[in-house]
């Protein structure tokens, strides 16, 4: 009881290392990838049923109109940035320029939070443990239980660290746009890409020194044994090193389609539910009925599914390169090239 | 006139890809759930691979959907 107590621990503290690590370096990936892209995507005002014309959106319109253009007016929940546009017209322009600082900056907040909250749970462990820490060790041991299944044990002990941070950051991540007044900063690609990117380098470090150079390629070519195997090779393996680039590419997309969708289904119902009350002469008064809310709840499941998803795939993309010493996952490695 | 065109379009071809992804996902769920049925015992490990091919079922709608988002309209 006791050792078992004590390898949780032990695991406990490997993730709230690996939490800070991944959090660092995705939080600092994000501005700088963002820097690329400068369009005020999606900041279309939901609330623009309301009055006549959003001063905000008017000034947007004037200054950047062909930014505004390409955007395209997406429907989103109204936000921090949204209301202090509002509030201060003259500064509208300012904010909705340094509106992909703002997105990223969100998930310094969630780092903020998450940081100084395992913190206290970690500062307080204890063999009678309190509540708090018991519902930490249930989830590191349910992450415990979910990754060593895929990976055997071995390897499974070794990157629950980065995994189990990874599903917690996400679903972080991803539930911070329910919260009033506060945007998902999942909903924007640079975000998911960042994370993506690390497990593209996890992936590249993993198959770089397990393998070997020479493993590496022989897993590329897929292993020839005979002339039409290696007359195959040529062709296989420039497919391997596309598919090395297309897997964060297409995991980092995922994510961001799936957080993005629905924070659009979010703003088109709340503002159809603003729409409902159009025909009466409210001048103004905030009125509208929360057509959203049911969707809301669904945004929470789908939310954490698609962060169970993420981590699942980085499992199987690192499975995919651990050399292969039980055959039992080859099944795995081969569903989908 | 282009704008029109591509208004109706856009939903056309999410929607067809929706219809795709769905059958798809009709199936790889509905075979999950049998082969769960038939042996409770591998419930965990059929989940799993469940939800990786549902979530690269799933991706290709949202591929469509995130075209829809990004091409200038």
């Amino acid at each position: 009881m006791i050792a078992n107590r004590k390898k949780d621990r032990l695991s406990s503290g490997k993730l709230l290392a690996a939490a800070v690590a991944v959090l660092l370096l995705s939080g600092w990936a994000s501005p700088a990838i963002a820097s690329g892209d400068k369009t005020p995507q999606g900041d279309g005002m939901v609330d623009q049923a309301g009055e006549a014309k959003a001063p905000a959106a008017k000034k947007t319109k004037l200054s950047n109109k062909e930014a505004w253009k390409k955007a395209g007016k997406v429907p989103e929940l109204p936000a921090l940035p949204h209301f202090l546009a509002k509030i201060m017209p003259k500064k509208a322009h300012t904010i909705h320029k340094w509106m992909w600082v703002i997105r990223p900056a969100y998930a310094l907040i969630i780092v903020t939070f998450a940081f100084l909250f395992l913190m206290a749970v970690y500062r307080k462990r204890s063999i009678l443990p309190t509540r708090l820490q018991t519902v930490m060790e249930m989830i590191v041991e349910g992450l415990d239980n979910m990754i060593c299944g895929i990976l055997g044990e071995k390897h499974g002990r070794a990157y629950l660290p980065y995994l189990g941070a990874l599903f917690l950051y996400i679903v972080c991540l991803n539930w911070f746009g329910q919260v009033p007044l506060m945007l998902s900063p999942s909903s924007f690609f640079a975000c998911t890409l960042g994370l993506a990117i690390c497990t593209f380098c996890v992936v590249q470090y993993t198959q770089w020194t397990k393998l070997g150079v020479k493993g590496v390629i022989s897993h590329w070519a897929g292993d020839p044994k005979d002339v039409v195997g290696y007359c195959v090779a040529v062709l296989l393996i420039p497919l391997h090193i596309t598919e090395e680039f297309i897997k964060p590419l297409s995991l980092g997309l995922r994510l961001y389609g799936n957080i993005y969708g629905e924070d659009v289904l979010l703003g088109s119902m709340l503002m159809l539910g603003i729409l409902i009350f159009s025909f009466f002469p409210a001048n103004g008064i905030p009125l509208g009925f929360p057509l959203m809310l049911p969707f809301q709840f669904l945004a929470l499941l789908l939310s954490t599914i698609q962060a169970l998803v993420f981590t699942l795939l980085s499992a199987i993309y690192i499975l995919m390169v651990l050399p292969h010493d039980d055959h039992e996952h080859e099944e795995h490695a081969e569903s989908h090239a | 006139m282009k704008g029109s065109i591509l208004q109706f379009s856009y939903p056309i071809a999410v929607s067809i890809a929706a219809i795709g992804s769905g059958l798809g996902l009709g199936r790889a769920v509905g075979s999950a759930m049998e082969a769960m049925g038939r042996q409770p015992e591998a419930a965990g490990k059929i989940q799993t691979g469940m939800i990786v091919g549902a979530a690269f079922i799933e991706a290709l709608t949202i591929y469509a959907l995130i075209t829809v988002f990004l091409v200038p309209k």
